[in-house]
């Protein structure tokens, strides 16, 4: 090995730190990439959870419901039947009926709020139908905002990523380049090729700093 | 005729080639360690969002299998249920008002005790879930109890997790970022031997961290292949 001129040696130290900040920016990104990817991913998955609880939670409520107007729409139904007797007057068996029938409704009504209170995990209802059929709005309210932040957070990273990978470019410039002065040596080509390298590999750098702060 | 090289000169020499020998290998070990835990990653992380994809498909299935046989039970099954089984309270009541009654209000109650009666024979049939099984102490229909019954017919559907594949995605996401992090030592190491390329004084150290830093770098991938990170 000869002795190295001053040339050389900032080559050398040029393409060692190219190398180091290739696998840098390459580790920036790819967690950039994975990031994003998986914000992206959970930002598809979670519509269908949010679409299962609203339609899910919905058919439940709206057959309870419903179960409990039909017993209040019978009761309102031997009321009147009661009603019309006491002010048309008729026959015995109409009130008769009709308080039987108040009596059916008072049942229904009972039985439709016994139904609502079973518990499903009592029945043995899978864990993610469960959640399904009893979630709330509040809980429907924090899946959108989480679905939200996802989107945000692909969206981050993906500008962190498209960064990182313009830095690599510039990466992969100042390599080139770097190789062009080894190739011209010492000369006027050589110092260019040099200078643009250097100036190349800071920028590619600062770029990297900078998609670090996104 | 080829210039003589005198002996102290010559044995001068013989460590600088060594020198730029191991420099030379170091070098291309730490570019050979480096594209291979590069390429490694890669493959990983495409792994990753395979899995990843997988788990989006998963959840679909899942809730639309889950949804479906909620709509079936709330609101084809329930609905029928619950109205026969207002028809039944309807006619027990009646009978009661009927035993309690005398002449004709008791046939009258009777015969709309019949009536009702009737309308439940005729309609509550299987394969409505009409059964004592999903009826309630209230006289209701027991809606969870049903529901969990027609998900146990499809297993398969039911054991679907979406997590599954998630948490693979994730495992293998990390694994990528701990390989490709491990290309760093061996960009150190490529570093290190082109300094001892044109840094005479500290060359022996310069390698021996180069090669240090490239022998981290390829044990780290190799542990990494073995263990779950």
């Amino acid at each position: 090995m000869t002795r190295s001129t001053r040339f050389e040696q900032i080559l050398a130290v040029l393409v060692g730190l190219t190398a180091v900040v290739a696998a840098l920016l390459a580790t920036l990104q790819l967690d950039a990439s994975r990031q994003g990817d998986r914000a992206a991913q959970l930002s598809a998955r979670l519509p269908a959870r949010v679409f299962e609880h609203i339609a899910a939670s919905t058919l439940r409520s709206s057959f309870h419901l419903d179960s409990q107007r039909d017993g209040a729409g019978l009761a309102v139904e031997a009321l009147g039947r009661q009603l019309a007797v006491l002010e048309k007057g008729g026959p015995d068996f109409e009130d008769a009926i009709g308080r039987a029938h108040l009596k059916a409704a008072e049942r229904a009504i009972e039985a439709a709020k016994a139904m609502e209170k079973i518990d499903p995990a009592s029945r043995g209802v899978d864990r993610l139908t469960r959640e399904a059929i009893l979630a709330t709005i509040p809980q429907l309210n924090a899946l959108v905002a989480e679905q939200g932040r996802q989107v945000d957070l692909g969206d981050r990273y993906s500008a962190r990523g498209s960064k990182s990978v313009f830095a690599l470019s510039l990466v992969a410039i100042a390599a080139a380049l770097l190789g062009l002065a080894a190739v011209f040596r010492a000369g006027a080509g050589g110092r260019i090729a040099l200078a643009a390298g250097a100036l190349s590999l800071a920028l590619a750098t600062g770029w990297g700093a900078w998609a670090l702060t996104i | 005729m080829a210039e003589s090289v005198p002996p102290a000169e010559e044995g001068a020499r013989e460590p600088d080639e060594g020198y730029a020998r191991a420099a030379a290998i170091l070098l291309a070990l730490a570019a050979v360690v480096g594209i291979t835990l590069g390429a490694r990653a890669s493959l990983l992380s495409s792994d990753a969002t395979d899995a990843w994809q997988s788990a989006v498909r998963q959840e679909i299935k899942r809730a639309a299998a889950s949804v479906e046989d909620v709509r079936f039970v709330y609101s084809d099954e329930g609905p029928q249920v619950f109205s026969i089984d207002v028809a039944r309270l309807r006619a027990e009541e009646l009978r009661k008002a009927a035993a309690a009654a005398t002449g004709q209000a008791r046939e009258v109650l009777t015969l709309e005790a019949e009536t009702y009666s009737r309308y439940v024979a005729q309609v509550a049939k299987p394969p409505l879930p009409v059964g004592a099984r999903y009826r309630t102490p209230e006289g209701g229909f027991d809606a969870p109890k049903r529901l969990a019954d027609n998900r146990r017919r499809y297993p398969d559907l039911v054991a679907i997790d979406p997590q599954e594949p998630q948490r693979a995605g994730d495992e293998l996401s990390r694994r990528a970022m701990f390989e490709i992090a491990a290309t760093i030592p061996a960009a150190l190491a490529f570093l290190l031997g082109a300094l001892a390329e044109v840094f005479a004084r500290p060359r022996r150290w310069l390698l021996l961290g180069g090669a240090a830093a490239v022998a981290a770098a390829a044990v780290a991938g190799v542990v990494l292949e073995v263990v779950t990170v």
